[in-house]
């Protein structure tokens, strides 16, 4: 499969623009507290970032659905295709769970037989991608996945398969994840400040054919000499033995779909950007981006245009 | 649909009954199974809620041993307890209860003392309900829990036989799994589509759905590998279809656009004629608008001699899990030669062009599409074939 | 000069208009610009079936006022000044 387009919402902003300007700097990026009353330090999406007008029209949807229309939409962007054979595919680990506990709250608060059906609506994990299919008017399948080991990688090898059998001309394959008080508190409670949790969404656009680079997914690194960016600090997930490569968790936040942040960044690498705390450029092929979770790995290999 | 795909084991667990058995008694003698008339905080009046009667299900982490039990029924029904030699097992599972960390007691302790005790959350770091589920079977094959709301069962089927097409895995745990849960339930009352009274698919005077809970389970699996195992079956995945409506977060499209769409390409899929399908076991949740909706759609794709069945009113609307079941009760159907009649149909709504069997009805053609609505728009259809001897 | 019971009403519609505004998200208008008679259904403030029941929710939660069936609803939600006169009506038997 190729890609064709990216769209990305994290700590640096909204924006593969902003990625870029954010993984160029060289001073650390500074992650705020979050939480009740034990703070811990999250890489947050800048608030700004849900005042982007493109949000007005979906005036219901919580940070989970903002978060993830951003992203699709920036990927989205110059798209021409049938809508019927357009597919979306949203995975997270997590889901919108700041919202089911805002749904919790109220039902502690008020009954119940007086829960705001609006709350719960967006509880639901199929809410985010039901706005993207609503905003661009796709007709195709729409699928939510939600897996704690490797749900991005999940999506992409699905992706593949729904354009390799013609179910579809396009998918936006997309992961997002949220943080929030209670999580902050539970992942403070058993790991301490070992982990800077992270958030964000990031989406990609993927034709059957195309001038973009090949995407694939398997489960062993290739034998070839290539750029190796390594997600293996997901959160609570993070192995005793590292896979080798550049990690960019300072960046990203830990992230079980950090995958899918490095696909971003293997995008700039591709594109020639220069990288704060990497030697390659994009005159290395493929980009192999590496997830772990106990022993299992799953690798996202990037191709330039085979020539 | 590629490669011929077969159902080569089923399993169930709803009200109607703990098993395939029991559930076809259910279903033959036409009998609601007991509800349970539960109580809203704050509300005097009661709502039926279909409960699994099976003894052994506890009551937490209920979805996962829901899924569990009928996961193992498929299996044993598949001849899979022990699997061969390299083969290639994934697991596609729905649910929209246990991707979430939406416990209650836990919620509150945590709000109270600010120190709420931290299994739930130990458990819902075991992993996905998917996950869970590879684990206890023991295999490394694809895996992946779906999430899409009320057709979440179905869609996993759509997974499972890409995977297959592609040639990911030999099989697949297919089907969905849900626990009746109060947040669905105050949520369902808040959209004012929980009926106080038991549910009456398609019938003129329905109040809306009765919740649910259960697992539908059934193991897809490549015919050549089936027949390898010397365990092949007459019962084939023809095809599948699903579109998004692309319309509101609740409503559903008002002309049914998506279902149509969904249906129509699951038929493709199968390479047949509507007039070849012989019944639909329709997503009927005896809402108002799910009812009207599809069944406009139903009537403009087969025609308004359409034969229809909701299974939901021996089962109520199990969420997740309602694919899952209504795929097994559509194969249990093609297999055993008849149709389940629709629970609580007394009158047609003459807004809906068709009334559904209220009658046990044996088939006459070979194919069967069961359909599913979800929330947020998403629409999905799997159609079903019983091949012929000799075929 | 106002009445009683003109005073209340007025401060229903006022509390309605506040209400809306923030538990619907809604987006263009302000509390200053809803007017007491404007559809709130299919007209500029352009509500939707989601509303509704938020509405209900809201009427429950705020002035203690039980829609039993939207029938009911699809009546009072009509504008801002039908939707108070039910509300005085059914807290002020």
């Amino acid at each position: 499969m190729k890609l064709s387009g990216v769209g990305v919402v994290c700590a640096g902003g909204a924006g593969v623009d902003a990625l870029k300007v954010y993984l160029k700097n060289p001073d650390a990026p500074k992650p705020m507290p979050m939480g009740n009353k034990e703070l811990l330090p999250v890489l947050q999406i800048p608030s700004e970032v849900f005042k982007n007008p493109l949000l007005a029209p979906v005036r219901r949807a919580d940070r989970f659905s903002k978060m993830t229309l951003l992203a699709a939409l920036e990927a989205w962007q110059g798209a021409e295709a049938d809508l019927s054979r357009v597919g979306i595919i949203l995975a997270s680990a997590c889901g919108p769970h700041a919202t089911v506990f805002k749904f919790v709250n109220d039902l502690l608060d008020f009954g119940e037989s007086k829960s705001s059906p609006t709350v719960f609506s967006q509880s639901v994990h199929a809410a985010a991608a039901s706005m993207i299919a609503s905003t661009i008017q796709s007709h195709g399948p729409v699928l939510n996945l939600a897996d704690l080991a490797f749900p991005f990688e999940s999506a992409l090898t699905l992706a593949d398969a729904w354009l390799e059998e013609g179910r579809c001309d396009v998918v936006l394959v997309g992961a997002t994840e949220e943080m929030s008080d209670v999580y902050v508190h539970a992942i403070s409670r058993m790991w301490g400040n070992r982990f800077v949790p992270g958030e964000g969404s990031f989406f990609f656009r993927l034709e059957r054919d195309g001038t973009g680079p090949s995407l694939r997914v398997q489960h062993t690194i290739p034998d070839t000499a290539s750029c190796l960016l390594e997600n293996s600090e997901a959160l609570g997930g993070a192995s005793e033995d590292r896979a080798p490569g550049t990690s960019f968790v300072r960046h990203s936040g830990s992230l079980r779909i950090g995958g899918a942040f490095l696909l971003a960044v293997a995008e700039l690498i591709r594109r020639g950007e220069r990288l704060v705390g990497m030697t390659e450029t994009g005159t290395v092929s493929p980009i192999q981006i590496v997830s772990t979770c106990g022993k299992r790995q799953r690798v996202i290999v990037m191709e330039k245009d085979i020539l | 649909m590629r490669g011929k795909v077969i159902l080569s084991g089923l399993g169930v667990l709803t009200a109607a009954g703990d098993d395939i058995a029991s559930s076809l008694v259910t279903f033959q003698g036409m009998v609601r199974p007991p509800v349970v008339n539960h109580s809203l905080e704050g509300l005097e009046q009661t709502f039926p809620m279909f409960a699994v009667q099976g003894k052994g299900i506890p009551d937490v982490d209920r979805t996962y041993h829901l899924a569990l039990r009928a996961t193992r029924q498929a299996l044993v029904d598949a001849g899979l307890e022990q699997m061969p030699p390299g083969f290639r097992l994934g697991v596609c599972v729905g649910t929209t209860v246990a991707c979430q960390l939406n416990d209650i007691p836990f919620y509150r302790s945590y709000r109270e003392t600010g120190q709420p005790p931290l299994e739930p959350v130990y458990r819902f770091l075991l992993g996905s309900l998917a996950e869970r589920l590879a684990d206890a079977v023991g295999t490394e094959g694809p895996v992946m829990t779906v999430v899409n709301a009320c057709s979440s069962g179905t869609d996993a089927v759509g997974v499972a036989c890409s995977w297959l097409n592609a040639n990911l895995c030999d099989a697949v745990i297919v089907g969905g799994a849900d626990e009746l849960s109060k947040i669905p339930s105050s949520g369902f009352w808040s959209l004012s589509v929980k009926s106080p009274a038991l549910c009456k698919p398609f019938d003129r005077d329905r109040q809306g759905l009765n919740l649910g809970e259960g697992a539908g389970i059934a193991i897809l699996e490549r015919k050549a590998s089936a027949i390898q195992r010397g365990r092949s079956t007459n019962l084939e995945v023809a095809g599948f279809g699903a579109a998004a409506d692309g319309y509101h977060l609740t409503a559903p499209h008002p002309e049914g656009f998506g279902i149509e769409l969904a249906i129509r390409a699951a038929l493709a899929d199968a390479g047949i004629q509507p007039e070849q399908i012989d019944f639909v076991n329709a997503h009927g949740t005896a809402t108002r608008e799910n009812d009207r909706i599809e069944g406009h759609a139903l009537a403009r794709v087969f025609g308004s001699s359409v034969r229809v069945v909701s299974t939901k009113g021996y089962t109520g609307h199990t969420l997740g899990a309602a694919g899952g079941v209504e795929l097994v009760f559509t194969a249990l159907a093609l297999r055993e030669g008849w149709i389940p009649a629709n629970m609580g149909f007394e009158n047609q709504d003459e807004q809906i062009p068709f009334s559904p069997l209220t009658a046990v009805t044996p088939l006459v053609r070979d194919y069967a599409i069961s359909t599913s609505l979800a929330f947020g728009g998403n629409n999905a259809a799997v159609v079903l074939h019983r091949v012929k001897e000799g075929a | 000069m106002m009445d009683a019971r003109e005073t209340k009403l007025a401060e229903i519609r006022q509390r309605l208009k506040e209400l809306l505004v923030e538990n619907l998200n809604l987006q263009d208008v302000t509390v200053d610009q809803i007017n007491d008679d404007a559809p709130l259904f299919g007209g500029d403030i352009g509500l939707d079936s989601l509303d509704a029941v938020e509405i209900v929710v809201i009427l429950q939660r705020h002035f203690g006022v039980e829609i039993k069936d939207m029938d009911i609803g699809r009546r009072v939600f009509q504008s801002i000044r039908v939707l108070a006169e039910y509300i005085y009506e059914k807290t002020n038997p």
